[in-house]
């Protein structure tokens, strides 16, 4: 070969190398920085509203029903159904509780075993509530669900990236021990990885709750 | 004379006794019932049917029961996304009409329980109409069951 020709083929190769190098790298790219069709796909005809893209949460610290961390650490490694509200409820919590119990005699699994949920009730009045009365108060519906609260900027912290609304009525007086609070209804369904998965709204029925957690879980696995 | 005595007796008697049952001419309390409720809470609610048998509108003004400090009548309703109690000043029963106080509905708030109170056992509440009426209505205390249990909304955000 001519040394003008052996510069050429130097140069084809070089270049043919940066280009399967290019390729090689905006595949590898591609898998990891864009979201593929698998990660948005939801299990159709569902009552509950699942979100396409899992919602991580982060950054809040609470106290649960032992006086134990309740944290985002605490949400990974199981499914968790989360709701709010507070002990002096006569109505919704109560019969939320119910519901949920309900749905807890439902499931094929038990305590410890993969694949089973837990429930924690957050009670968005720690003027009343705290781990003392939280406990006996969410286990009698059933002795594996957990209670959790702490200061109203932590609480804050996880109602804000839920979009679960709350607030307090006007305390009346000498009532003020008798206070009612507002609170959004919604039951939270989250992930294993701690991600928030699906809302199911009111109103509640145990079957139909039962029915698409596994539908959900099957689809999403553990 | 004695006769007409007794007859009056008999018939104040009764007078007595129909306003005070669960029932009078004009209004009926049917299926009253309380979830029993964990024993560190001192709030329980009730739940019941009330008829308005009568040609007249009538409203419940007041509630009271000697196992509690407060009776009131809540209505659990969607406001702005939450769900907020909404405290009946008075409880209207339309002419002819049965108003139901059920779980996610108007309901009865029972506050500052006094004793202890398990399924099995019974509240006592009386209701006060403007017309002047009292009503006895006895709440049967429960385990809640699933079927009773549907909140029932038939409004939308």
């Amino acid at each position: 070969m001519q040394p003008e020709e052996k510069g050429s083929v130097r140069n084809f190769i070089l270049l043919a190398s940066i280009g399967i190098l290019s390729l090689v790298i905006g595949i590898w790219a591609s898998q990891k920085l864009l979201v593929t069709n698998n990660d948005t796909r939801i299990p159709a005809n569902l009552d509950a509203t699942v979100l396409p893209h899992a919602r991580p949460l982060t950054g809040f610290s609470l106290l649960d029903k032992n006086n134990q961390p309740f944290t985002p650490q605490q949400l990974n490694g199981h499914w968790s159904f989360l709701f709010f509200g507070f002990t002096n409820c006569p109505d919704v919590c109560p019969t939320t509780l119910k519901v949920m119990q309900a749905v807890w005699a439902t499931l094929p699994t038990k305590k410890g075993e993969p694949g089973h949920p837990q429930l924690y009730f957050v009670s968005v009045d720690p003027d009343r509530d705290n781990s003392q009365n939280l406990k006996p108060y969410v286990e009698f519906f059933n002795p594996e669900f957990n209670a959790v609260t702490g200061k109203l900027n932590e609480i804050d912290k996880l109602t804000n990236q839920i979009g679960i609304l709350y607030g307090y009525d006007e305390k009346d007086g000498d009532k003020d021990k008798d206070y009612i609070v507002n609170h959004s209804a919604q039951i939270i369904l989250v992930d294993p990885k701690g991600r928030m998965r699906a809302v199911i709204s009111p109103p509640h029925i145990a079957k139909t709750i039962a029915a698409n957690f596994q539908t959900i879980q099957t689809f999403y696995g553990d | 004379m004695r006769t007409v005595s007794i007859i009056k007796l008999i018939f104040c008697s009764v007078i007595f006794f129909t306003t005070t049952v669960q029932a009078t001419e004009s209004v009926k309390v049917t299926n009253a019932w309380s979830p029993e409720a964990p024993s560190v809470t001192k709030v329980m609610a009730g739940y019941m049917q009330i008829h308005n048998n009568s040609d007249k509108d009538i409203k419940i003004i007041s509630a009271k029961s000697p196992l509690f400090d407060r009776v009131e009548i809540h209505l659990t309703k969607m406001k702005n996304g939450m769900m907020s109690m909404i405290k009946q000043k008075n409880l209207n029963i339309p002419a002819h009409k049965i108003v139901e106080l059920k779980p996610g509905g108007l309901h009865m708030m029972l506050m500052g329980r006094k004793q202890e109170i398990k399924s099995g056992s019974t509240i006592a509440v009386t209701l006060t109409f403007d017309n002047g009426e009292n009503i006895n209505v006895t709440l049967n205390v429960k385990e809640a069951r699933q079927e009773e249990l549907h909140h029932h909304h038939h409004h939308h955000m």
